[in-house]
């Protein structure tokens, strides 16, 4: 009964009735598919592009509701759309709001802080306050993060059933600050525990209509088989840092040579290299941590139960490394305007490899009375980390 | 009749309908489904890319999907709810007041701020703007060695203050101090301090352009033009990041960087202003009135030398030292009488100097013009601002010290990556030459 087709363009105005007639009463496979495509896309990033320009970025709001609408809604299960809900005025006001409630006050007290405390002691005075600070926005970040989950689930519907998630931000605001300080004192060793215990805390809070997505994975093993390709991250760091090094000194040794006897300028040559050098630490650093990245998200799906399902996300290093590698040029060499077309090549890479084992008895699910929070994500805005998608 | 599929919003099972309009309700019927839904409730959700059309009853999350080969039909029943043109003119109206509203946030920033600032400046308590002096003063440290005046020498610059404070109405009284820099410049801190680098007093000929030089700094106190710039440049960062998102303070940067813009740093007005009132200082207190003219052919000099220089640089091979040096020694004057953020003057490289002087002073020559026409008839005893041992004393600040100069955080960065790369270079000759100080400014 999945037999959609649907995912020719051409063929858009079969939501085929016959095919969605009323399913077997119980115990239903599930299809995930992805159609986005670049001829789809294109209007809306060419919009968007020449909306910001004029507007000098205020329309960053509405553009991202456009993009996300047309992502979910080629995001098919069982030939039926995701819709997203959420509006571009939900998420202006909500930017509004932090910046008037969350920023403007922070900074103020900030300035306050400079004008009342003694000038002479003013340095005793900042690093006494750099704790509390770091912790503040450490906090924030992580309330942030909690919050923008929150308002993209709630907008998101299938079959008119809202996706939803409830908890408490708090909670994993203190968590995420917990598990960070065990990854700095284990010198980043405690990284894949923190990333999966607090995706673990996302997803067990996590509800589609009045159901709740679990986690199938107690805490021995959780992270465990994440550690070899780890390992070759952690690693990978130390040799990008070598290999940098090694391609700063060759290239620098020429512009030494030539200086003779004086000490090079620091003009723009050295400049472009310490660049250049950076570059090789990010590629190469980059390149070796692919890998867990790509265990990261297939551990992730993999450990995931919803009813009577489980999933499996077919990612790849190299598949990764390629949509990152190309979204990386697109928006460079577009100097931003192309993100919908990245966001598209990352959507659809992850969500055409999401498949579902096992069986749901889909009329059971009922509506979830939480609508979601009234207005976006604009915490996670201002931290400047809503843009993934 | 028009197909549809029906989701009740209760549970996740989809129905298929049909659809009829009859008078005011939609008629909505399927196996075990009839439904009236109020035409007036009805909405139009945004269509889904494959064109299928979205339609919800106010308050429900109830809904129906019409198909693209469906949408004419029902189209036909409900002209106005899915008029296609509904949606194109809402991101019409809705792109138009962003526009307006970006516009404006823009335009308040280069009209309403410069207009704003200054009352707003007057309203500031003066230990208030005293407190934020000081940590201005703290940062002037970071690109500047602070020079141990002798007490003669700081007693003459202190008694230029007093002189100037004496006829100046101010809420501050003033401080000056000559600070070891790489640039010539001087500028006034909020709350009544004046830094003057030892370059810019070696560029004067007399005591009395350090007068002049003083007189409109201080003016600029007295008129609190330098809190107003502070709170321009604080208002235009949080107006920024309101514009361009983000608590990532890329608004506050670049409305730092962006203190070359002309709204940023003292307005033409406060400048005009200042030159008056410093005008007026120097004849009160018994100045040269001539001081500040003076000083402005000095640097109109320093300007013009430096296009030579650099026309002279484009015709031959880049790289010709001596050109870029005496460059160095002379320019920079730029921000001297343009800014009261120091920040400016860390651009060291003689491009930007040059073509950031042509952009904010297009004028000095007349400026000059201007301020010894104004200063013609003044009342002046002829004498000197200081006596000549004083003004001795006060251009020996700093003289001796082209050690310390590289103590500076910056210098410091600057000479422990020089540092490196000696030692990792092989060439035996250059080793013994590590030994000498590089200080390739001061050897003039």
């Amino acid at each position: 009964m999945v037999d959609e087709n649907n995912d020719a363009p051409e063929n858009g105005a079969a939501e085929s009735l016959p095919a969605e007639t009323p399913a077997p009463p119980r115990g239903e496979r599930l299809t995930i598919e992805q159609n986005a495509n670049w001829g789809g896309i294109w209007p809306i990033a060419l919009l968007n592009a020449g909306l910001n320009i004029i507007t000098v970025s205020l329309w960053r709001f509405w553009g991202r509701a456009r993009v996300r609408r047309y992502l979910w809604s080629t995001t098919t299960i069982n030939g039926t759309p995701l819709d997203y809900t959420g509006t571009g005025l939900e998420l202006f006001r909500s930017f509004v709001f932090v910046m008037l409630l969350i920023f403007l006050p922070i900074s103020g007290a900030f300035i306050a802080g400079q004008l009342m405390l003694p000038p002479d002691q003013f340095a005793l005075y900042f690093g006494l306050a750099y704790i509390p600070t770091l912790l503040l926005f450490s906090w924030l970040f992580g309330i942030a993060i909690w919050v923008a989950r929150r308002y993209r689930f709630s907008r998101t519907s299938w079959r008119g059933i809202r996706f939803g998630q409830s908890g408490s931000a708090n909670g994993f605001a203190w968590a995420s600050i917990g598990y960070g300080l065990l990854t700095s004192i284990t010198m980043g060793w405690y990284e894949p525990a923190k990333e999966m215990r607090l995706s673990r805390r996302l997803w067990r809070e996590t509800f589609f209509g009045d159901r709740s997505f679990g986690i199938a994975q107690d805490d021995e093993g959780l992270a465990g088989p994440l550690y070899p390709t780890y390992a070759l991250a952690w690693f990978g760091g130390i040799i990008a840092y070598v290999a940098a090094m090694a391609v700063y000194m060759a290239v620098m040794w020429p512009v030494i040579e030539a200086a003779g006897d004086g000490a090079p300028e620091m003009n723009a040559a050295m400049i472009a290299t310490t660049y250049f050098a950076l570059l090789v630490f990010a590629v190469v650093a980059g390149f070796l941590s692919l890998p867990y990245h790509a265990a990261v998200m297939r551990r992730k799906a993999e450990i995931l139960v919803f009813e009577g399902l489980r999933f499996r996300l077919r990612v790849t290093a190299l598949g990764l490394g390629w949509i990152y590698l190309g979204n990386l040029v697109l928006i460079i060499f577009t100097l931003g305007l192309g993100l919908p077309f990245a966001q598209m090549r990352l959507w659809r890479y992850v969500l055409s490899r999401l498949e579902c084992d096992g069986e749901i008895d889909i009329d059971a699910i009922r509506q979830n009375a939480d609508r979601g929070p009234k207005s976006g994500e604009g915490l996670a805005d201002a931290f400047d980390i809503g843009n993934i998608i | 009749m028009i197909d549809a599929l029906y989701s009740d919003g209760e549970t996740a099972t989809l129905h298929p309908v049909r659809l009829e309009r009859a008078d005011r309700v939609l008629r909505i019927v399927g196996t075990g489904i009839d439904l009236e839904w109020p035409v007036r409730g009805l909405e139009h959700l945004p269509d889904r890319p494959d064109g299928t059309v979205m339609l919800g009853l106010r308050g429900s999350d109830a809904r129906l999907a019409i198909a693209a080969a469906d949408v004419e039909a029902l189209r036909a029943q409900f002209p106005r709810l899915l008029d296609p043109r509904q949606a194109r003119r809402g991101t019409l109206i809705l792109a138009g007041s962003l526009t307006g509203l970006a516009a404006s946030i823009a335009g308040f920033i280069v009209f309403g701020l410069p207009a704003l600032s200054l009352p707003l400046a007057h309203m500031v308590p003066p230990d208030v703007e005293m407190r934020l002096g000081e940590q201005s003063n703290q940062l002037v440290g970071w690109f500047t060695q602070e020079c141990t005046a002798d007490p003669a020498a700081q007693a003459a610059l202190d008694e230029l203050g007093d002189r100037l404070h004496a006829v100046a109405e101010s809420p501050f009284a003033y401080r000056i101090r000559v600070v070891d820099a790489d640039f010539p410049n001087a500028f006034a801190l909020p709350g009544g301090r004046v830094i003057v680098t030892d370059e810019l007093i070696e560029l004067m000929q007399s005591p009395d352009e350090l007068a002049g030089v003083l007189a409109h700094e201080t003016a600029h106190v007295a008129q609190r033009h330098v809190m107003a710039a502070q709170l321009r440049e604080m208002g235009a960062g949080v107006l920024l990041d309101f514009l361009l998102g983000g608590g990532s303070g890329l608004g506050q940067e670049l409305a730092r960087s962006g203190a070359s813009l002309d709204s940023l740093r003292h307005t033409r007005r406060a400048e005009t202003e200042a030159d008056t009132l410093g005008l007026g200082y120097l004849a009160a207190a018994d100045f040269n009135p001539e001081g500040m003219a003076d000083f402005f052919d000095r640097l109109d000099a320093a300007i013009a030398e430096a296009q030579a220089a650099e026309t002279a640089d484009d015709a031959e091979t880049a790289g010709e030292n001596e050109a870029a040096d005496e460059t160095a020694a002379t320019g920079e004057a730029e921000t001297d009488f343009a800014g009261d953020a120091p920040e400016p003057a860390i651009a060291t490289d003689r491009e930007s100097w040059l073509s950031a002087v042509m952009q904010t002073h297009p004028d000095t020559a007349a400026r000059a013009r201007s301020s010894r026409e104004a200063a013609t008839g003044l009342a002046w005893s002829g004498r000197p601002a200081l006596s000549d041992e004083a003004w001795q004393s006060v251009r020996s600040i700093c003289a001796d010290e082209a050690e310390t100069r590289q103590d500076t955080p910056m210098q410091q960065v600057r000479n422990s990556v020089d540092e490196v790369l000696r030692r990792i270079k092989p060439n035996p000759d250059t080793a013994d030459e590590a030994e000498v100080p590089e200080t390739p400014e001061t050897q003039d």
